[in-house]
């Protein structure tokens, strides 16, 4: 069997106390929201057997209680839950999260060279940038780090191939398709092109989730200073 | 209200020394995991032996060159790796309740063997609770290792029972021995054949440098996926993923939520436990059981140490 030819949504195993379902092929916010949907749906038919989950681009995992419920039973429910709906639920968590960020080569370190890789001038990068409204793909890797997807096909650029020992956090960076914000220092393989002033640590009043939306818009230096941010 | 008192004052740190209890639950999908002792089979006979309640707070001392100097008088326990632990320059026993006094030193050296010992003091450690758990979690900004002149507090509020229990023989493990890990294994999986999973059964590896508390890397490389290309999805402590160029990342306790690489099968708790004490070149091999068994084993070690609860 191949991805190809899988039907969609199927149910596997994940780890000791969860299973994880893949809803298509190719992720998109319709699919989140779908995703969302039954995610509400499966926590309030398995209750107190509950745990958490994670949503992230096209598949949702599940974590359950083995103490109190078998495995072979969660699946049952899933399975059925997931034959009974059919329609493919729109209603899209309309929350937007607007990140200043401050597109210099100062805190950009990858900002010159992906001008330079693409033939264009910074001030394409940032408009190609800050134009588009992304979609929180998933949460995770670090605490509050969102997946944001998708970049202008011009702006897609591979991850470097040896990461960086630490960015500062803020960092705004590019992987292949995806956009996202280091919320804290942390090693990264991703391509940054400039830094916010936001906290956005798991101290920070923003808390990104799998199906807001995030808008970037330009700030210049004078700006990052005053919202907090440091040079 | 939580009483304490000041029971220990760093003289070294040690490589890695962590407090840790049984983790958090409930905010992956705010990209914050588990973490945890990363061996739950010491961390519990320690608190068990104690007669300490089995979320009790340890100090997770990672290799040794921990120095630590009492401040005053109670009663402790070792558990997991023998780092050449003594109490004042005198070999003190692992796995055996000790009665501790005011300006004793207690010393965790080098490995004698296995990596990690579990220090546990009666009634735990009193620390900073971070959502939910005083688990430790350095990448993850939840808190910071031990360091040069810290003062570490004991819970004295706690309730703990007066039994002192003895550590039946048969339950210390043998760290240097070949780890069989026992696995379950996907039977439906779009990145690996059955045939693939037979190969991976029958091959010895071992532990690579690269082992740390959020993943274990194995080598050499052992069965390259059918196809690497896909979304990324949740991680779990335990998840066996292999990187396209075939190298099998086992997931413990400080593993990031969201992963990348294909994922072929799933460690037992158990053998993770044990895997834990171990370190490079040290030998595994992967034998194949049931989900159900794997949960129940599971979930029997649980109850046993949760039924002492009064």
């Amino acid at each position: 069997m191949s991805i190809k030819d899988q039907l969609y949504p199927y149910v596997n195993i994940h780890s000791e106390n969860s299973v994880i379902i893949y809803f298509a092929q190719d992720a998109n916010p319709k699919i989140l929201a779908h995703i969302d949907c039954i995610r509400q749906q499966i926590q309030t038919k398995l209750a107190s057997h509950y745990i958490e989950s994670i949503a992230c681009y096209n598949n949702l995992t599940i974590f359950y209680n083995i103490q109190t419920i078998s495995t072979k039973n969660v699946l049952k429910i899933i399975k059925r839950l997931l034959s009974e709906i059919s329609d493919i639920t729109t209603n899209i968590n309309h929350k937007i999260i607007k990140i200043p960020v401050y597109y210099h080569q100062d805190v950009g370190l990858d900002l010159l060279s992906i001008a330079q890789q693409k033939n264009l001038s910074i001030e394409q990068i940032i408009d190609k940038h800050s134009t588009k409204l992304y979609q929180v793909y998933g949460v995770g890797f670090t605490p509050n780090f969102a997946y944001l997807g998708t970049l202008d096909a011009v702006l897609c650029t591979p991850r470097h191939t040896q990461p960086r020992a630490s960015v500062p956090a803020g960092s705004v960076g590019i992987a292949d398709c995806q956009t996202g914000i280091y919320p804290s220092n942390s090693p990264a393989g991703w391509q940054i092109i400039g830094q916010t002033p936001l906290d956005l640590s798991f101290k920070s009043d923003i808390k990104f989730q799998t199906g807001n939306e995030v808008k970037f818009y330009s700030i210049d230096r004078e700006e990052f200073l005053t919202l907090g941010g440091i040079l | 209200m939580s009483l304490k008192q000041a029971i220990f004052e760093v003289i070294k740190p040690g490589f890695l020394s962590t407090f840790q209890d049984n983790g958090r639950i409930g905010y992956a999908s705010k990209g914050i995991g588990r973490s945890g002792a990363i061996d739950d089979h010491a961390y519990h006979w320690g608190n068990y032996l104690l007669g300490n309640h089995p979320t009790c707070v340890s100090l997770e001392i990672s290799i040794g060159q921990c120095e630590l100097i009492a401040l005053a008088s109670t009663q402790i326990i070792t558990t997991g790796a023998d780092l050449n632990f003594s109490i004042n320059d005198k070999i003190a026993p692992v796995w055996s309740v000790i009665s501790i006094n005011k300006s004793d030193i207690l010393r965790w050296h080098k490995p004698k063997t296995g990596m990690r010992a579990y220090l546990c003091v009666l009634g735990g450690f009193m620390t900073k609770t971070y959502f939910g758990s005083r688990s430790i979690n350095i990448r993850e900004g939840l808190g910071e290792a031990i360091v040069v002149a810290n003062t570490l507090s004991q819970n004295i509020s706690n309730n703990f029972s007066k039994i002192k229990r003895f550590m039946p023989r048969q339950f210390i493990p043998d760290y240097q021995k070949t780890l069989t890990l026992e696995t379950y294994f996907y039977f439906n999986s779009l990145h690996f054949t059955q045939d693939n999973i037979k190969d991976f059964c029958t091959q010895i590896q071992s532990i690579s440098s690269k082992n740390d508390r959020s993943a274990y890397q194995l080598e050499p490389q052992a069965v390259k996926p059918k196809n690497s290309k896909m979304y990324s999805e949740a991680n779990a402590l335990g998840v066996i993923q292999i990187t396209p160029n075939g190298t099998p990342i086992i997931m413990m306790n400080d593993c990031p939520t969201i992963g990348g690489y294909p994922k072929i099968g799933i460690v037992s708790k158990q053998s993770l436990s044990q895997l834990s004490q171990r370190s490079t070149k040290q030998s595994v091999v992967f034998k194949r059981v049931e989900l159900k068994k794997m949960q129940e084993d599971g979930l029997k070690f649980k109850d046993f140490f949760t039924q002492t609860i009064d």
